[in-house]
């Protein structure tokens, strides 16, 4: 077993590179976990965040910042222009809207037009719901002005009238999920990225030190058999994974408690470990290129990030256009983060055990495939060298 | 004596061919990605457009049916309505052609396959139909001679809000990836300056041993090094620039050479960064390599590359970080340019990264002056 030890040696001396890669990159996994819980239960009419000033301040005015406050998110954004533009292009405000002074007095003489000034990015759906949504509130009380009624009157009938409950049901019903679950979904969806960066960056190093031409050349000229040598790496190199899955897991366990035994969590956990593995024969495939060890940094970022957009780790799979999902479908991310969704039934996706396992058998296809190919450039790179 | 080093390091630089590849060729190749992975999704799910609803008519209703023509008559309707059965109407929906499905019996109802802004504006009409219905009738009980007027209040069609602009500027959110894969390709001069770095120091490479018996002066040595680490990344970043602006076309302002100048100001700070990261303590070029990628992954990630508004939750909850990081910064110099018609905030930013260069390089220099060595 002495290149099992070469191999542990090495990984000792890159420890703490790979820990400093693990730390940082774990801390950006749960960073973003955080930052993007999606919620997606049943239907829930979309809620914007709407900034309100209101100038008029009237029993009329008043209710209808009521009937906004009903249908949306009333959010602060400051006096400041800047701030206005940052909360509108970040999405922290979706619209900024302010009531105009004399709204009461102009509905009462049975005026409609330039009740409100709005700040919005102009031409969204963002802003035409909201847009829409007013010009029929104002409709309604005015037209319950011209019926007799003053204007706070009028205000809060109209209101009333909206808030009628229409049957909405869902095509196809989405699990009942949890918001500690959805946090889970997004946790191991981005597990996908930083599975690849982790791996890339922490193994990637050490496999090309063993690759190393003094190292390599002793290897050779030794009396250990190819086969012996394949196992051997092979052996160490799933250690050195199994211990990456484990302590990422391990980061899923005090995240989650109790959540990551169930169903969903063991499934989850099942399909993190096939995408693991379809890592590792990634990292055994780009040692095999022998790039030089300063660019694996950038190696890993064009596939580690490359993949993530293009398969729907970071922007949803059903927002990405016909191009990405087709060239998407050729990688295995697409094929781990469709399996989260469907054990999460997220994404219009049902739980189905055979889609499951189809995305996870896709996988070690992945890795079956890749594993072949090294093998071959690996077996055509000593031929050459001899 | 100072340009013949330079010309040296460049050269060694330029020499490190899988090195130079792989910067060169990073942003094009993640640019590629973010474009046929997000290129088209402003154009798709965030500007409007009329919304496909089918309608099932298990009753008639002669009212609904005014309403879907009074909207259909619009000069912009916000809907395109689809009469057809419940089997053909679910299949449409399933497939995607329409939105929503609208049911009119006795009651309307609705169904939908996602939850989305545009089935809350469907719901939202229903909702008002359903209310105008109701006014109609109770007026017509209550005050039947006001009846009239109430109907012309009710199909005129309001006009409540004024819409005003803050900036002519690009508003695509999704365009900010783009800025902060510049930033990134900014912020791998961190590697790049460790590297300068190390290779001057005797005790962290070969090459730094060599150049330490050498009897140069070290401040000259160490600034054509440093110089020749900061072109080989500007280098980088103006492929990124170009590659960005001029074959993805994305929008990053009218002004170009500022753009560049923006990359520039950036890398600028990558490197210097890195040269300090460099310059501090006896760990090894692959521990402070290592340092300095997932550091700057790190400031990456907090200036919003991997998740969208990151820029905007840490200025809720920790603003300071925003004023410090070199990656917020970088990135905050396209969003000026993209967004702002005057310099004012862009001039802050810029001051501030080159204050950041500025301390990171003297503190690099002054780290690794006059080191001797008993022994290499």
């Amino acid at each position: 077993m002495k290149i099992f030890e070469s191999f542990m040696k090495i990984m000792r001396k890159h420890l703490t590179s790979s820990l400093i890669y693990i730390t940082i990159f774990l801390i950006i996994g749960i960073a973003m976990t955080k930052s993007s819980s999606d919620k997606d239960i049943g239907y829930t009419a979309r809620r914007l965040n709407v900034s309100i000033t209101d100038l008029d301040d009237t029993e009329a005015s008043r209710a209808a910042v009521d009937f906004i406050a009903k249908n949306h998110d009333i959010v602060e954004v400051g006096e400041d222009n800047d701030e206005r533009l940052d909360a509108l292009y970040y999405g922290n405000a979706s619209v900024i809207l302010t009531i105009e002074k004399g709204y009461s007095e102009k509905l009462e003489g049975g005026g409609t037009t330039g009740l409100f000034t709005e700040i919005s990015v102009p031409g969204t759906n963002t802003s035409q719901l909201l847009d829409s949504q007013l010009n029929r509130y104002i409709s309604l009380v005015s037209a319950g002005v011209a019926g007799g009624k003053t204007p706070a009157e009028a205000s809060v009938k109209a209101s009333e009238a909206l808030s009628r409950e229409i049957e909405t049901v869902m095509f196809k019903d989405v699990g009942e999920g949890s918001e500690k679950e959805d946090v889970q979904y997004q946790y191991f969806k981005y597990l996908a990225y930083i599975l690849v960066a982790v791996l890339m960056n922490g193994l990637c190093p050490i496999l090309l030190t063993l690759r190393k031409k003094d190292i390599h050349n002793r290897i050779s000229c030794s009396g250990i058999s190819s086969h012996s040598q394949l196992m051997q790496i092979s052996l160490a190199t799933l250690i050195f994974v199994i211990g990456v899955y484990v302590l990422l897991i391990g980061a899923g366990v005090a995240l989650f408690g109790g959540d990551m035994f169930t169903k969903t969590g063991l499934l989850s956990m099942l399909n993190a470990f096939v995408f693991i593995i379809v890592v590792m024969m990634i990292c055994l495939f780009v040692s095999v290129l022998s790039p030089a060890m300063t660019t694996l940094s950038m190696i890993a970022n064009v596939v580690g990030l490359g993949m993530s957009f293009l398969c729907g780790v970071f922007v949803p799979q059903n927002y990405l256009g016909d191009t990405a999902l087709s060239i998407g479908k050729l990688l295995p991310t697409y094929w781990y983060v469709r399996a989260s969704n469907i054990i999460m039934e997220k994404e219009g996706e049902v739980l189905s055990y055979g889609n499951f396992f189809i995305c996870v058998g896709v996988q070690i296809a992945f890795a079956a495939a890749l594993f072949c190919i090294t093998l071959v450039l690996s077996k055509n790179r000593r031929q050459s060298e001899i | 004596m100072f340009l013949h080093n330079l010309k040296y390091e460049l050269l060694s630089n330029i020499r490190m061919k899988d090195s130079i590849f792989w910067m060169m060729c990073f942003p094009i190749i993640l640019g590629t990605f973010f474009y046929l992975g997000f290129g088209k999704i402003y154009d798709n799910e965030i500007v409007f457009s009329k919304i496909p609803v089918a309608v099932v008519e298990v009753t008639e209703d002669e009212a609904f049916d005014a309403a879907v023509k009074t909207i259909e008559a619009e000069e912009e309707p916000l809907f395109s309505f689809t009469y057809t059965d419940r089997a053909e109407a679910e299949k449409l929906l399933v497939d995607g052609d329409i939105e929503g499905i609208i049911t009119v019996d006795d009651e309307l109802s609705l169904t939908f396959f996602k939850s989305e802004i545009d089935q809350t504006i469907i719901k939202s009409f229903v909702e008002q139909f359903v209310s105008q219905k109701a006014v109609i009738t109770d007026t017509a009980m209550n005050a039947p001679e006001k009846l009239p007027e109430v109907m012309e209040k009710l199909t005129a069609a309001a006009d409540a809000i004024d819409n005003e602009s803050l900036s002519g500027g690009n508003m695509n959110p999704y365009d900010s990836y783009f800025q902060n894969l510049i930033t990134m390709a900014a912020m791998f001069g961190l590697t790049t300056g460790v590297l300068c770095a190390t290779r001057n120091q005797g005790n962290l490479s070969a090459i730094g041993a060599r150049k330490s018996v050498s009897p140069k002066h070290g401040f000259v040595t160490l600034l054509s090094s440093f110089i020749a680490a900061y072109i080989t990344q500007l280098i980088s970043v103006i492929i990124a620039v170009s590659f960005v602006v001029f074959v993805l076309k994305i929008n990053l302002g009218d002004n170009i050479p500022m753009v560049y100048l923006s990359g520039a100001i950036g890398a600028l700070s990558g490197v210097s960064i890195g040269f300090f990261v460099g310059s501090v303590g006896r760990a090894s070029e692959n521990v402070k390599s290592a340092a300095a990628t997932a550091v700057s992954m790190f400031m990456c990630f907090l200036s919003g590359l991997m998740v969208l508004n990151m820029k905007a939750v840490v200025q809720e909850h920790c603003p300071i970080v925003n004023r410090i990081n070199p990656a917020a910064l970088t990135s905050e110099l396209f969003y000026c340019l993209t967004l702002y018609d005057d310099y004012r905030r862009y001039t802050e930013n810029a001051v501030s990264l080159l204050i950041i260069s500025a301390v990171f390089i003297t503190g690099g220099f002054l780290l690794t002056r006059r080191k001797t060595y008993e022994n290499l």
